[in-house]
């Protein structure tokens, strides 16, 4: 029986344990690590420390399930799909402090009709880095519905479960949370 | 009809799909101390395993056959006494030894302390399906000249009012009136005029929308500089469409408290009044006709709660619930403050209550997410409306906020998994303990006393996230379920079903139902079709 490391291709193949106990660590550790690593890093703002520890619950959360993905399931798919609730708790506890807190965020008086992104070249470190910041700046309600929707590429009902709310608000929300990124990021860019 | 073009620009943003992925490495300090610990932790819960194997002898979880009469249907009894032929001998003795060792400790707790350790009578053991209730001959017809990807809210006289919240399609921000007698759009209110909608709700003669505004109150654009935007409420005329009046802003852009984030209710309708809560505990009222203010009193809300008041009514009372899981009920015509009538599974962190009333049953569901990575943990309460008393209350799952009911029976999606034979209520996270396996059902309970009337399983096990059932229509005593299968090809093929019918849709779709004239009616991306019942 064996199931795979990834879905990518040229990813390795592993065998399972008879006993269908989770996969031992050192089987996957050296290749999923880099990936739930770079899953959070690009999620969190650049945070390394935050990045860390997420990648570390997720991580621990793995090696404690009782059984693993389903098998012959991938593993890494299971891996991200722990790590992305791990993400979710950790914007909705920011979502709390910021009610306490009141964190003020960016303001911007732009229309909505005029609010469009240019055509950032993604492969691009400057481009990246900006659309990183740009998330970090928002609202984590917003964060999180353009994490889940556009970075993640989640539907509209796995986005309102996630964020325990209705498929109508959560499409309400994803409007304005669109408009909320274009007017950072245009903000951050000189208006261009 | 003829779809407008998209205004949102949802494909600048969607160039970033697969570009955040990418392989990132971490300092070699950190790799290695997670190594070293995750090693650690597995090894000890190998020895631990181990350990207790004998114990604990692995039980082969089986599927609950949907076609199965009640009589075969598995039950958590079966699963735990399922042979296992690897024990030896001494095993066996020992495990006799610790039975009985464990045996006397539940007797002793028992008797002495009065409390009842007997794991729950599964819900899941006793299904009632009747594959005959289900017809298996049944054809969908797609309706001439209908919007698309509608949340339909309402039918009166055979017209179907529905909006479309989301801008990722053609038909974003539109509010129409359908004639499902006619097949004919009789109205439509576009984006274009109207904006970002948030609901709608009408009494048949009026129709009331919530509007998030493009333009902040202060006309100097869209406000999102704290979570929060302007929102009004807009009045229509159900006939034509036409706008009666339009309310000043009840969330302002700039709030006094940046930050909080604040949305609003649903509209509830007393005769000629209609009531929006917004969650920082304001209740605004409004003369249905001419949209004069009615001053109403507000309620405060828990610290740390910034959204979530639900406001309901029963035609006579408001009810209406914050997070803290506290519901309050206000009766207009005398009260001059909300009184607080019960408290729904208080204590729990982050949870959200959603009110629902029905021919006179006030129905609360609160989701818990005490433990959000695995398991969230929700309760549905039946209150009489008239006196508040609790009639029955069980444990179901969050999926259950797609409630819908009709005068005699409640019907809702459950997602739930296994735990030592154990039922555990799963969100849909494989990877915490209790995900033995995850499985979505329909139930169906009567209104009155939370008796199971039937629970049937959809969709396969082990993946609940491919069986989540947006909307419900009971009709004729059958629930009919939208089922959105997701095939495990990557990129994955979406289907949506009802019924075995696989309906034209994409992702985008609400895949809202309702039922109408003893029929089924279903909205999705590529058309408004009827199902027509035998």
């Amino acid at each position: 029986m064996t199931y795979a490391l990834a879905t990518d291709e040229g990813m390795s193949e592993h065998t399972r344990p008879p006993d269908s106990s989770p996969p031992r660590v050192d089987e996957w550790f050296d290749e999923a690590l880099p990936r739930i690593y770079g899953y959070f890093i690009t999620r969190v703002g650049g945070q390394q420390t935050v990045a860390e520890d997420l990648t570390q619950e997720t991580l621990l959360a793995a090696v404690r399930s009782s059984t693993g993905p389903d098998d012959p399931g991938p593993i890494l798919p299971w891996l991200y799909g722990i790590a992305r609730h791990k993400l979710m708790d950790h914007y909705r506890q920011q979502d709390r402090e910021s009610r306490f807190a009141g964190r003020p965020l960016p303001d911007h008086d732009a229309h909505a009709d005029a609010l469009s992104l240019p055509d950032p070249d993604l492969e691009s470190f400057p481009a990246r880095h900006d659309i990183i910041e740009t998330l970090a700046a928002l609202h984590p309600r917003h964060r999180s519905m353009i994490v889940l929707r556009y970075l993640d590429d989640c539907d509209m009902d796995t986005i309102a479960r996630s964020l325990f709310i209705s498929t109508s608000a959560a499409n309400s929300l994803l409007s304005r949370a669109r408009n909320a990124f274009r007017a950072e990021y245009q903000r951050r860019n000189g208006g261009q | 009809m003829t779809n407008p073009t998209p205004l949102h620009h949802d494909n600048d943003m969607r160039q970033f799909t697969g570009h955040f992925d990418a392989s990132v490495v971490p300092s070699p300090d950190f790799a290695e101390k997670l190594r070293a610990r995750l090693e650690r932790e597995q090894s000890e819960i190998r020895r631990t395993n181990e350990r207790d194997e004998p114990l604990r002898p692995p039980v082969a979880m089986k599927a609950i056959d949907t076609h199965a009469s009640p009589a075969t249907t598995a039950s958590a009894a079966s699963y735990a006494s399922e042979p296992n032929t690897r024990f030896g001998w001494a095993w066996i003795s020992a495990a006799l030894l610790v039975i009985g060792l464990l045996a006397g400790s539940l007797w002793w707790n028992l008797t002495d302390r009065g409390t009842d350790n007997t794991p729950p009578p599964s819900r899941y053991a006793a299904q009632v399906v009747d594959p005959s209730a289900t017809p298996t001959v049944l054809e969908a017809r797609a309706l001439a000249n209908a919007p698309v990807n509608m949340l339909v809210t309402r039918i009166e006289n055979d017209v179907a009012y529905g909006f479309a919240p989301s801008p990722d399609d053609a038909s974003s921000g539109l509010v129409v009136a359908y004639s499902l007698a006619d097949e004919k759009l009789l109205w439509e209110r576009p984006e274009s005029e109207f904006g970002t909608v948030g609901n709608i709700q009408t009494d048949g003669s009026t129709l009331i929308a919530i509007q998030w505004s493009t333009t902040a109150s202060d006309g100097n654009g869209p406000a999102v500089s704290n979570g929060s935007e302007p929102i009004s409420v807009v009045a229509l005329d159900a006939a034509t469409g036409k706008t009666l009046w339009q309310s000043d802003p009840i969330i302002n852009d700039r709030q006094p408290d940046e930050g909080v984030w604040i949305e609003p209710s649903e509209p509830a309708f007393i005769g000629d009044t209609v009531y929006v809560g917004t969650s920082d505990g304001q209740v605004n009222a409004f003369e249905i006709r001419t949209g004069e203010r009615i001053d109403t009193p507000g309620l405060t809300p828990p610290d740390g709660v910034g959204e979530s008041l639900f406001v309901q009514s029963d035609g006579m009372k408001l009810f209406a619930a914050f997070q803290d899981g506290a519901i309050w009920t206000l009766d207009p015509s005398q009260d001059t403050e909300w009184q607080a009538v019960a408290t729904t599974n208080a204590g729990q962190d982050e949870f959200r209550v959603r009110l629902f009333e029905q021919e006179g049953v006030l129905i609360s569901v609160s989701f818990g997410t005490a433990d959000s990575t695995t398991s969230m943990p929700s309760a549905v309460r039946a209150y009489d409306s008239k006196t508040l008393e609790l009639l029955w209350e069980r444990d179901v799952s969050a999926a259950w906020q797609n409630i819908t009911a009709t005068d005699t029976t409640i019907a809702s999606s459950d997602n739930y998994g296994w735990s030592e034979s154990r039922p555990w209520y799963l969100r849909w996270l494989p990877g915490g303990e209790g995900d033995a396996f995850s499985q979505t059902a329909v139930e169906a309970a009567d209104l009155r006393t939370g008796d199971t009337i039937f629970s049937y399983q959809v969709g396969t096990e082990g993946d609940a996230t491919g069986n989540w059932i947006p909307a419900a229509a009971i009709d004729g005593g059958i629930c009919y379920e939208m089922e959105k299968v997701i095939s495990c090809d990557i990129p994955p093929d979406i289907t949506y079903q009802v019924a075995g019918i696989e309906l034209p849709a994409d992702e985008y779709a609400h895949a809202p139902m309702v039922s109408w004239d003893g029929d089924v009616l279903v909205s999705t991306s590529e058309g408004l079709y009827l199902i027509d019942l035998p």
